[in-house]
């Protein structure tokens, strides 16, 4: 049988004429250049020339096409990865005026649905391939130059300005849709983000950035402008320095390359609507919650890499402090967010024989989080405490571990290439889960116990993986990890994918997968004495999915067509105490003398979902220098057929972008839309609220100011169309059932920043 | 474990790996096969392009990358629409390998990996004009050879060497320099 019938059999009549086309692209004889483009080298035209213009689809192919790692830990054509595979670039996060990795998933992702929870609670509630929960981003696994960035005490990950990454110091971003703890282990159910990081090329560079940002103040219907008492601009800077250098030590090369940014956002003030309930929690003299809030924000963050040969060292570090004034009192000075992280990591990369080579690191992180609110009525705090209480969260998790990856190419040709690794964790935590001081005194509670653990635990695991490439046409990948793991037990996480690349430019990917998340320390010991005992014991979080994508390229446009079923079960929330384990926490010493057995919860696993959804993306360049591109979801998901909050039916991102000259001035417009979804209440409503349709827009221009060599321009207008999200604030309450649903806002709906950065060759 | 992790790590041979090849051995071989279209008179020399594939001997990553590149281009068997004629070179000097070139009448010498402190050697050893130096690791074109591939960005790019490019009688279209990162 012959490949077209092979491909006559597989697909329609309708690709199959396309794809032919694209074939036929890759036979054409090559014609003739303007003479103003063969001016700057030759003289002469070549004699193969693919079109009129000049332009060769097929050259400009292999280069757009992206070279990724993520999906089965070696090099590979992302046409040929087991997984969707794709790569953000930094000229992409340029010209579209990203400042952080959620907004390039965002505006340039696929499948990607973020929710900004930071003006309401702590947090970011990041939602692929149909999954969102108010889960800090527990499901996604996000790294940095392949190291773990998810806190190993909570599982936790920020990919907004808490991960630590100026955005200067990212080369590309690369996401890898499904299921992938058969490679990583824990956290991979939905996706896996690798944030790789810029590193010294040529020569030796100095690098500073300064930007400054302006956001319009709200009023109490969430939209620029409204005159309200004590309102003001928001004012958003970042300054970063850096620098790359090349050295020879000890006979070997070396580099070295630093990055370092300072962030600060005094935010624009939003009008919230005063709100008169006694469930509130009012200040002395205050009748009411709600007015004029306001915030700020800092984010300091380091980022170096040093090589020496074979071996290179990576250290990270982050601050990040932001206030939480919606939470508790109205805009108390005590409420705020932190996190901090150390990371370090030195990794070695050799061959040991043509076939084998074999990677190591050695990693090692310290987290820490805390967030505190404070509480003027009794009514949330521990007895005594009449006046109201300050409260603070607060964990921290240090971990030390050795990976190794020995990856045999037996015919050194890619064809048979297997992969077998290990990983050993050791996790120390600590946490105070639940610390309150009373709010004039800041003593402690007299009678209550408020939780504390300190906590040691081990991770163990193996992996292996086969890549089968029997023809030129079919890739298979075969693989499992097993994970050994004193919070919970052993896991295993299988794979198996087929990759048929009929001709040129077409792609069909199938694939099975399994993954989990390891129910953490804090989830285990999650407590508070006046609402909350610990679970102790939690199985871990299982997904299993199932993906058939189908991409396609011609000479301008390429596109994907992904669709995706996937079953969770075993999610770790929150349920109602039973009698027996309340007497048990009260045996333990666990609750406060105030508490109510009726009302005390506790973590289990609980919920099964169930996704069926799709993903849709495009390309094209349709002439030099103009791209249009663009995806969208459509997903449903339920519990118990019920939709879950906030993840809307359908979402996705547009973009154009006109560069006048590569790497040159760019004029670009990016928007990222949502339909309509069920709004998040952590309280129970009578009724479920929806929120419209989401609109967010960003015009952005960019480009090298030429009278200055090295010295480059962006500048970003954004605008939300609707400035809502689907998270309540206040809403219809069996005590309240009148009260009109209080979205938190978008921090700000209408903001823009100019932005200077200088590259200095030395 | 920690001492088998060290040992199997730290005893392992060093090839100088700061210079990595990043672009699969297969994706430059298609690219060089376009590349070269848009080469003055690469397409349409007579008879069948000479290919010297040039391996470091005892070094596990150039012989790596040398099987790779051999078995790409005897899956391709043609580049720029010539017929290709595929010889190793085990490289013990530049001077042996520019007296092979000339003798063979190598029409491209492909570096694999752990060449880069000889490419300048190299560079001046081979016969001009019309031989096109092309190394697998991005860097080597900053140090004199003619042609490379490298990940910018997770995406491939050519790199080329304009002077050397000059040097050799090469002229490459716009279209590539439009594309390429151009060292002048």
């Amino acid at each position: 049988m012959t490949r077209r019938n092979r491909w006559a059999l597989a697909l329609a009549l309708v690709v199959s004429l396309a794809s032919a086309r694209a074939v036929a692209q890759d036979t054409s004889a090559p014609e003739a250049e303007s003479a103003s483009e063969a001016q700057s080298a030759s003289a002469s035209a070549p004699s193969s020339a693919p079109d009129e213009e000049g332009a060769d689809p097929l050259l400009d192919a292999l280069l757009g096409e992206s070279v990724v790692s993520t999906a089965s830990r070696g090099a590979e054509r992302s046409s040929v990865a087991p997984a969707t595979t794709y790569t953000i670039s930094a000229r992409e996060i340029e010209i579209f005026g990203i400042r952080t990795v959620d907004e390039a998933l965002s505006f340039l992702g696929v499948g990607f649905y973020i929710g900004h929870v930071r003006d309401y609670d702590t947090g970011i509630d990041v939602g692929v391939s149909g999954l969102i929960q108010r889960d800090g981003g527990r499901h996604i696994l996000v790294m940095v130059d392949g190291h773990i960035m998810n806190s190993q005490d909570t599982g936790t990950v920020s990919p907004h300005e808490g991960l630590g990454v100026p955005v200067e110091a990212i080369d590309y971003i690369e996401v890898m849709l499904g299921a992938g703890s058969v490679a990583y282990g824990s956290n991979a159910m939905v996706a896996v983000i690798n944030v790789v990081t810029r590193h010294a090329s040529s020569g030796n560079h100095l690098y500073g950035v300064a930007e400054l940002g302006l956001a319009a103040p709200t009023g109490y219907d969430d939209l620029p402008g409204g005159g309200l008492p004590g309102e003001r601009v928001g004012l958003r800077y970042r300054l970063g320095l850096g620098g790359s250098f090349a050295f020879t030590l000890f006979g070997s090369p070396g580099d070295i390359t630093l990055r370092a940014e300072w962030l600060e956002d005094i935010s624009n003030s939003y009008g919230i609507t005063p709100t008169v309930q006694d469930d509130f929690s009012l200040r002395p003299g205050e009748t009411a919650w709600g007015g004029t809030a306001t915030h700020t924000m800092q984010a300091p963050s380091v980022v170096a890499r040093m090589r020496v040969g074979d071996f290179t060292l990576r250290v990270m570090a982050n601050q990040y402090t932001r206030g939480i004034p919606l939470i508790g009192a109205f805009v108390d000075p005590w409420s705020r967010e932190l996190r901090e992280a150390l990371r370090a990591e030195l990794a070695h990369r050799t061959s040991l024989s043509p076939e084998a080579t074999l990677s190591t690191r050695f990693y090692a992180d310290y987290t820490r989080f805390s967030e505190r609110t404070s509480y003027r009525l009794d009514y949330w705090c521990v007895e005594g405490q009449l006046d109201g209480c300050n409260f603070d969260i607060g964990s921290a998790g240090r971990s030390a571990g050795l990976e190794q990856v020995l990856t045999l190419d037996w015919t050194l040709d890619s064809r048979f290439t297997s992969t077998i690794g290990y990983d050993v964790r050791g996790r120390d935590t600590t946490a105070r889960p639940a610390d309150y001081y009373d709010v004039i005194t800041n003593a402690t509670p007299y009678t209550s116990r408020t939780p504390y653990w300190h906590q040691v635990t081990v991770l163990g695991a193996v992996f292996v993986q086969q890549i089968i490439r029997p023809i030129e046409w079919l890739s298979l990948n075969l693989g499992g990890r097993l994970d050994a793991d004193s919070l919970f037990g052993f896991r295993i996480s299988p794979r198996a994918a087929a990759v048929v690349t009929p001709v040129d430019r077409t792609t069909i990917r199938a694939s099975y997968a399994e993954a989990f998340r390891t129910p953490t320390s804090y989830e285990l010991g999650q407590s508070d004495p006046t609402f909350q005992i610990a679970a102790l014991t939690l199985r871990p979080e299982v997904v299993r999915t199932v993906e058939l994508e189908w991409q396609q390229g011609f000479d301008w446009l390429t596109f994907s067509l992904r669709g995706f079923a996937s079953f969770y079960e075993d999610f770790i929330g929150q349920r109602p105490a039973t009698m027996a384990e309340f007497d048990v926490a009260v045996a333990r010493g666990e609750v406060a003398a105030t508490g109510v057995a009726d009302n005390f919860v506790r973590n289990d696993n609980l919920s099964a979902l169930r996704t069926f959804g799709g993903t849709g993306s495009f390309s094209m360049r349709p002439v030099e220098g103009l791209t249009l591109a663009g995806s969208v979801q459509i997903a449903d998901t339920r519990q118990a057929d019920v939709q879950i909050p906030i993840m809307p039916l359908w979402c996705g991102n547009a973009r154009i972008a006109y560069e006048l000259s590569p790497n040159g001035v760019a004029f670009a417009l990016a928007t990222i839309f949502a339909g309509e979804r069920l709004a998040y209440a952590s309280f129970t409503a009578t009724r479920p609220i929806m929120i419209g349709e989401q609109l967010d827009l960003r015009l952005t221009v960019s480009g090298p100011i030429d009278f200055i060599p090295g010295l480059r321009f962006r500048t970003s207008f954004s605008y939300s169309v609707n400035p809502h999200q689907p998270y309540l604030i206040n809403g219809p309450l069996e005590a309240y059932p009148d009260a009109a649903p209080l979205y938190h806002p978008v921090s700000s709906p209408l903001f823009g920043y100019l932005g200077l950065s200088y590259d200095l060759s030395l | 474990m920690l001492g088998l992790a060290l040992g199997l790590a730290l005893g392992a041979p060093i090839d100088g790996a700061a210079d990595e090849v990043t672009v699969p051995a297969g994706l430059q071989v298609q690219l060089l096969d376009r590349v070269l279209r848009y080469e003055h008179g690469f397409p349409t020399a007579a008879g069948s392009a000479v290919v010297l594939v040039v391996v470091r001997p005892g070094a596990p990553e150039s012989e790596r990358v040398a099987v790779q590149l051999r078995t790409a281009f005897t899956s391709s068997r043609t580049i720029a629409d010539r017929a290709v004629e595929l010889a190793v070179h085990q490289y013990r000097s530049a001077a042996r390998l520019g007296r092979r070139a000339r003798t063979r009448h190598a029409s491209v010498v492909y570096l694999s990996a752990g060449l880069g402190a000889e490419v300048g050697a190299i560079a001046s050893a081979l016969p001009s004009p019309g031989v096109v130096l092309v190394s697998s690791v991005g860097a080597d074109v900053d140090r004199g050879a003619t042609l490379a591939f490298e990940l910018v960005s997770a995406r491939p790019t050519i790199a080329v060497n304009l002077p050397r490019a000059t040097a050799q009688q090469l002229q490459f279209s716009a279209h590539v320099l439009r594309v390429a990162r151009v060292v002048r």
